[in-house]
C-alpha cells in the first residue's frame, strides 16, 4: 500500500485546469522528484497532498487517511506529512529555535523543556547549534532554509513535501541544503519534492516524474527520465534544460 | 543648465562646484564662487555671516595665487547657510516674544500667570488622574475589542459571511459619527435603559465603554491592515505544521501583527487620552472640566496652560517611547541585541 496516494486528481482555478486527471503513488522511504516547466503544476499537486489546497474531483490518501474528504482530520495529515516551502515562510518574530519549538509545544503540547531539546538537536543537526537564538533576518538563506527543515522534521513527519526548496536560494548555498535532503534520502525518509536541480534529482530519486499539463506525462527511473525519455515533451524539455547549461 | 556647460566650476544657484577637474588634469575649479551668498549672510546674521565672508575673501585671493584653497570656498558655502539658518530661527523667536509682550505683557499674563497656575494646578493635576485612569482602562477594552473586529473581519470562508457583513458595518458606522456624538448615545443611553447592570455603572464605566465602542472600530481597522500585511506563506506554513486556523492566528499571525501596530497604538492611546476630555459632556469632573472652572474663577486662562502641561508630561514621553520601541525591534531582528 502506497504511503501517498493522487488517484484521478482534477483542481480548477476558475476556468484554468491546474491538475488534470493526475495519479501518483508514493511508496514508504521512496524518493520521488517532480521535475516539469514552471506553472505545470508540480506546486499545486504538493499542496495539494497535506491540504493546504482543495481538490474538486478524484481523491488524495496519505497512508489511511482520505485527505479530500470533508471529514478528514486535516491535523492528523499535516502531522504526517511536513512541508518545506520555496521561500522558508520562516517566522520572523521567533528565534531559530522558537521556530524549530513553537509547533511542538501549541499542536504536539510538548513541554518547554523537551521541546527545547529537541529543537536544539535538529538545528546541530542541520549545521546550525551556534545560530540557535538568531532571527530569521540576521541568518543567510540557506541557513533559513535548515531552519525550516528542522521545524518541519521537529514534528516527527513520516513523509516531506518540499516545494522547490532551493529555488530562492544564492547558487552558493544551493549545497549546504540539499546535504541535508541527501541525508534524509539515506536514512529513509519518504519524500517527494519538486525541484529544479537535475543533478540532485538523478543522485537522489528513486524515480523522477516528468510533469506536464497538470499530470504526469511520463516517469520512470531518474537515469532513463533525465537521459533517455521517451515522450516528446519530456524530450524537449531537457533540451531546452541542456541548451540553457542546467543539465 | 547652459551656465553649467558654460562654466562648470558654478552651480545654476552660484555657488561653487568642487570636484571639477579641468583640461590640465589639476583640481582648480574656474573662475571664483559667487560672492552674492557671503554678502547677503553677513547682511542677514553677522557674527556667523563674517566668517563666511572672510572665507571668500580667502579663497579669492589664494585663487589669483594660483594655489586655490578649496577647503575656504567649502567653509564660506557652508557658513553662509548657517548665517540663513540662524536668520530665520531668530526671526521666529522674537516675532514669539514679541507677540508674548504685547501691549504691556498681557498676552504673557493671560496664558503664563505663575501665580495663577501654580495655585490651579494641584487640583487639575487631581482632576487629571481621571483622564488617565479612564484612557488606560478604555485603552485596555479598546486593543480587545479592535482584535476581536479585526479577526471577525479576516474570517474566512461563505460560513463566515454574515459576521464579516455585521463587522464591516460597525467599524464603518462609529468611524463615520462624530466621536462626541457616540459618547453622548451611550454616555446617556446607557443608564437610561433600565437595565440593572447598565443603570448602575459609573461615569467611569460609561465614559471608557463610548470610547472602547468608538476607538475599537478604528483600532480593528489598524489590525486588519497589519493581518493583511503577514505574507500568506505565514498563514500555509503554520497550517502545515498542524496548527488549526485560530491556533495559527493566535500563535504566529497576530502576535506578528500586533509587534507591527505597536507604534500606531501607541499614537492612538494618545488620541483616546486627549479624548478623554470630551466624557466632560457627561459630567465626568476631569482635568479639563477642572481647569475650566479654575478659569472662571481667576479671569485668567493660566489653569488651560495648566491642564495642557498634564496632556504633555503624558503624550511627548509617549511619542520619544514610541520612535524608541521601533528602533530596538528593528535591532533586534537584525541581530544586533
Amino acid at each position: 500500500m502506497s504511503f501517498v496516494r493522487l488517484e484521478h486528481v482534477g483542481k480548477t482555478y476558475g476556468p484554468i485546469n491546474v491538475l488534470n486527471d493526475l495519479n501518483l503513488r508514493v511508496d514508504k522511504h521512496e524518493v520521488v522528484c517532480l521535475i516539469g516547466p514552471s506553472g505545470c503544476g508540480k506546486s499545486t499537486m504538493l499542496r495539494c497532498v497535506n491540504g493546504l489546497e482543495s481538490i474538486q474531483t478524484g481523491a488524495v490518501f496519505v497512508g489511511d487517511l482520505e485527505v479530500s474528504s470533508p471529514i478528514v482530520d486535516m491535523n492528523a495529515v499535516r502531522r504526517r506529512v511536513g512541508m518545506v516551502f520555496q521561500h522558508f515562510n520562516l517566522f520572523p518574530h521567533m528565534t531559530a529555535i522558537e521556530n524549530v519549538m513553537v509547533a511542538q509545544r501549541r499542536v504536539l503540547g510538548r513541554d518547554k523543556g523537551a521541546a527545547r531539546d529537541i529543537a536544539f538537536r535538529l538545528l546541530s543537526r542541520v549545521g546550525l547549534s551556534k545560530k540557535v537564538d538568531k532571527y530569521p533576518e540576521a541568518l543567510s538563506g540557506g541557513e533559513q532554509q535548515r531552519v525550516a527543515i528542522a521545524r518541519t522534521l521537529a514534528m516527527s513527519p513520516q513523509a516531506l513535501l518540499l516545494d522547490e526548496i532551493t529555488s530562492a536560494l544564492d547558487p552558493e548555498l544551493v549545497g549546504e541544503v540539499l546535504e541535508i535532503v541527501r541525508e534524509l534520502a539515506n536514512e529513509g525518509m519518504t519524500m517527494l519534492l519538486a525541484t529544479h536541480e537535475m543533478s540532485f534529482a538523478r543522485e537522489v530519486a528513486t524515480r523522477v516524474c516528468f510533469v506536464a499539463d497538470g499530470a504526469i506525462y511520463e516517469e520512470g527511473p531518474a537515469a532513463k527520465i533525465l537521459s533517455d525519455p521517451d515522450r516528446p515533451k519530456t524530450q524537449a524539455f531537457l533540451r531546452r534544460l541542456v541548451e540553457s547549461h542546467r543539465l | 543648465m547652459d551656465q553649467t556647460i558654460e562654466n562648470p566650476a558654478q552651480s545654476p544657484d552660484g555657488l561653487l562646484v568642487v570636484g571639477q577637474v579641468d583640461s590640465d588634469g589639476d583640481n582648480a575649479p574656474h573662475g571664483f564662487p559667487s560672492m552674492i551668498p557671503p554678502i547677503v549672510a553677513t547682511v542677514l546674521f553677522p557674527p556667523v555671516g563674517l566668517v563666511s565672508l572672510v572665507n571668500a575673501v580667502r579663497y579669492r585671493r589664494s585663487v589669483r595665487e594660483g594655489k586655490p584653497a578649496v577647503a575656504q570656498a567649502l567653509r564660506a558655502r557652508n557658513w553662509a547657510t548657517y548665517a540663513f539658518g540662524a536668520a530665520l530661527t531668530t526671526l521666529i523667536v522674537v516675532a514669539v516674544a514679541a507677540f508674548l509682550l504685547l501691549n504691556d505683557h498681557a498676552v504673557l499674563r493671560a496664558y503664563f500667570d505663575l501665580d495663577a497656575l501654580s495655585k490651579s494646578i494641584p487640583d487639575i493635576a487631581g482632576a487629571f488622574v481621571s483622564n488617565l485612569t479612564v484612557s488606560i482602562t478604555a485603552e485596555i477594552g479598546i486593543v480587545i475589542w479592535g482584535l476581536v473586529l479585526a479577526v471577525g473581519r479576516s474570517l474566512p470562508g461563505r460560513a463566515y459571511l454574515p459576521i464579516r457583513l455585521i463587522v464591516v458595518g460597525y467599524i464603518d458606522l462609529f468611524r463615520a459619527l462624530p466621536g462626541l456624538l457616540t459618547i453622548l448615545l451611550i454616555g446617556f443611553g446607557l443608564p437610561a435603559t433600565g437595565i440593572g447592570f447598565f443603570a448602575t455603572m459609573s461615569l467611569y464605566q460609561t465614559g471608557a465603554i463610548a470610547l472602547i465602542v468608538v476607538y475599537g472600530a478604528y483600532v480593528a481597522e489598524i489590525f486588519r491592515g497589519a493581518i493583511d500585511a503577514i505574507p500568506s506563506g505565514q498563514l500555509a506554513a503554520a497550517r502545515s505544521l498542524g496548527f488549526g486556523y485560530f491556533g495559527a492566528m493566535r500563535h504566529i499571525i497576530l502576535p506578528q501583527a500586533i509587534r507591527s501596530t505597536l507604534p500606531s497604538l501607541l499614537n492612538w492611546y494618545i488620541s483616546v487620552l486627549k479624548d478623554t476630555s470630551l466624557l466632560s459632556v457627561l459630567g465626568l469632573v476631569e482635568g479639563l472640566t477642572t481647569a475650566r472652572i479654575q478659569v472662571t474663577f481667576m479671569s485668567n486662562l493660566s489653569p488651560l496652560v495648566g491642564v495642557s502641561l498634564c496632556f504633555l508630561v503624558v503624550t511627548l514621553p509617549l511619542s520619544r517611547l514610541t520612535d524608541y520601541i521601533i528602533m530596538r525591534s528593528a535591532r533586534k531582528r537584525q541581530g544586533k541585541a
